[in-house]
């Protein structure tokens, strides 16, 4: 049996793609045919709810919206749970996680904790990856440089190695012409994926394809090398 | 060791005796000391609600229930007893203790005794201070600004402040932080100790669904209150180590004032 697992996908700073790494997730697990819960923290655009409806709104600066976030994450429901937290939500979400004990209670119970952590190459960005790296070691800190969603490019390794070591997930540059597609409330990466539209044009298929496979891709490792390490036989 | 009373109370009501004195059994539980409690809401009884098994309501007036809490401090198998005071009743309670000779006890060091004296905001309780001076000279005696209830102690002056405090030198201070309302409102629902809900635990040991962010402020809170009750050293106090010599001690009254 899986162990439950919760995906928080961050960053201190805005526009370098936390959402379409969080919608990327939500895809992904349909695609692999497991149901998964997305939760917004942003409440004035609400990203999530955009393509998933089911999304569920929480105000992290109230009681009622920590509970409803934090106790759901550590429930067994066998829904993965999937966070898109908003850069103005970041600082909040980390201290009242460590003000109530979350990710200890989250060892415990043998929920699983991914923090996809987006980088910029900022200060701030490397310090806050740095402190959670430090300050929750039973998280597994993902790196993820998600090009086709920021528009960033691709980070200088110098960089690169100031984050702390550990996993890490591309999201490939897009082309302008795809990154419509993409952004295309109507599109889902799943749908694409199972039955890609017949009236699409064959370039740009391919093109999807060759985008979304990887990211696809990469998360089955991820999750792969999470199973191994947490494998008895091995 | 010696028996230990160790006496929470305040002249005011509403400041969260009770409050002070559930974490205080909490603690004394998660370092395995054994505890009985006296609550004296006569005939109510705050405590008991939350700690039944362990807990007597008591008259402090009558001169029975003194014998009962009394008389019975180096007999009880529990070696530390606390006495929750209701409200008005402190300076009695002490003049109480004095009548019957257990301050002279303490004095003598049959017994250690530990007041928490649990203040309001108003310049009421500054008052009480003068009150119970004359009677905790032996005692390790503690002021205790209890947050809890999100009291702000707006209206203390701090000369008249620093004026009070120099009657009693050698007080110490405990600072009780806020808890979030809706896990303090939980617990009271509940009617439970901190710790039984921090567990997510029923009284009868079941398995109590709780959220767990209310939880995990209660415990984050319990854990911020332990943290006070060991800089003050209480542990050692209740052992009778003078409080007065302890390396615990608060000064801060001292070389502010």
């Amino acid at each position: 049996m899986r162990s439950p697992r919760a995906f928080i996908s961050c960053s201190p700073l805005g526009r370098v793609g936390v959402s379409s790494t969080a919608r990327l997730l939500m895809d992904y697990f349909a695609y692999t045919g497991r149901d998964a819960l997305a939760f917004d923290t942003d409440l004035h655009e609400r990203p999530m709810a955009l393509r998933f409806p089911d999304s569920a709104p929480i105000d992290i600066g109230s009681v009622h919206g920590q509970i409803a976030l934090f106790d759901r994450m550590l429930a067994d429901d066998g829904l993965l749970k999937i966070v898109d937290v908003s850069n103005r939500c970041f600082e909040a979400f980390f201290a009242v996680s460590d003000k109530i004990g979350f990710f200890d209670e989250a060892e415990r119970r043998g929920v699983e904790i991914f923090a996809l952590f987006h980088v910029d190459g900022s200060d701030g960005s490397i310090r806050a990856a740095r402190r959670i790296a430090a300050q929750w070691p039973g998280v597994e800190l993902v790196i993820v440089e998600n090009i086709g969603a920021s528009g960033l490019g691709e980070l200088d390794p110098d960089l690169r190695d100031l984050y702390p070591a550990g996993s890490s997930l591309l999201v490939r540059a897009l082309d302008p012409v795809l990154r419509k597609v993409v952004e295309d409330r109507d599109f889902s990466c799943f749908d694409f994926m199972i039955e890609p539209p017949e009236d699409m044009s064959i370039v740009v298929r391919a093109a999807l394809r060759a985008w979304i496979g990887p990211v696809f891709e990469q998360l089955k490792v991820l999750e792969l090398r999470m199973a191994l390490r947490g494998s008895a036989f091995l | 060791m010696k028996p230990a009373l160790i006496v929470v109370g305040a002249d005011k009501g509403g400041v969260g005796k009770t409050t002070v004195s559930r974490a205080l059994l909490d603690y004394l539980a998660a370092r395995n000391v054994l505890t009985r409690a006296f609550d004296t809401e006569y005939p109510r009884g705050t405590l008991k609600r939350f700690y039944p098994a362990v807990t007597d309501v008591v008259d402090v007036t009558s001169t029975a229930d003194q014998m009962k809490m009394l008389d019975t401090l180096t007999s009880a198998g529990q070696k530390v007893t606390v006495v929750d005071v209701r409200a008005g009743q402190l300076a009695t309670t002490l003049k109480a203790l004095r009548d019957i000779g257990f301050l002279d006890g303490v004095r003598n060091g049959d017994f250690s005794f530990v007041l928490l004296h649990v203040l309001g905001s108003s310049i009421a309780s500054l008052d009480e201070i003068s009150e119970t001076a004359p009677f905790v000279n032996d005692a390790s005696y503690f002021l205790v600004k209890n947050f809890i209830n999100d009291t702000q102690f707006f209206e203390w002056d701090p000369q008249t402040y620093a004026s009070y405090f120099r009657k009693v030198r050698h007080a110490g201070e405990i600072t009780i932080p806020k808890l979030n309302e809706m896990a303090y409102e939980q617990v009271e629902l509940a009617a439970m100790p901190f710790a039984s809900f921090i567990g997510d635990q029923k009284t009868d040991g079941q398995p109590s669904p709780h959220s767990f962010v209310l939880r995990g402020y209660a415990r984050t809170w319990m854990r911020q209150v332990s943290a006070e009750f060991d800089r003050i050293g209480l542990l050692g106090l209740i052992d009778g180590k003078d409080f007065s010599k302890a390396e615990q001690r608060d000064d801060r009254f001292g070389e502010q004032y």
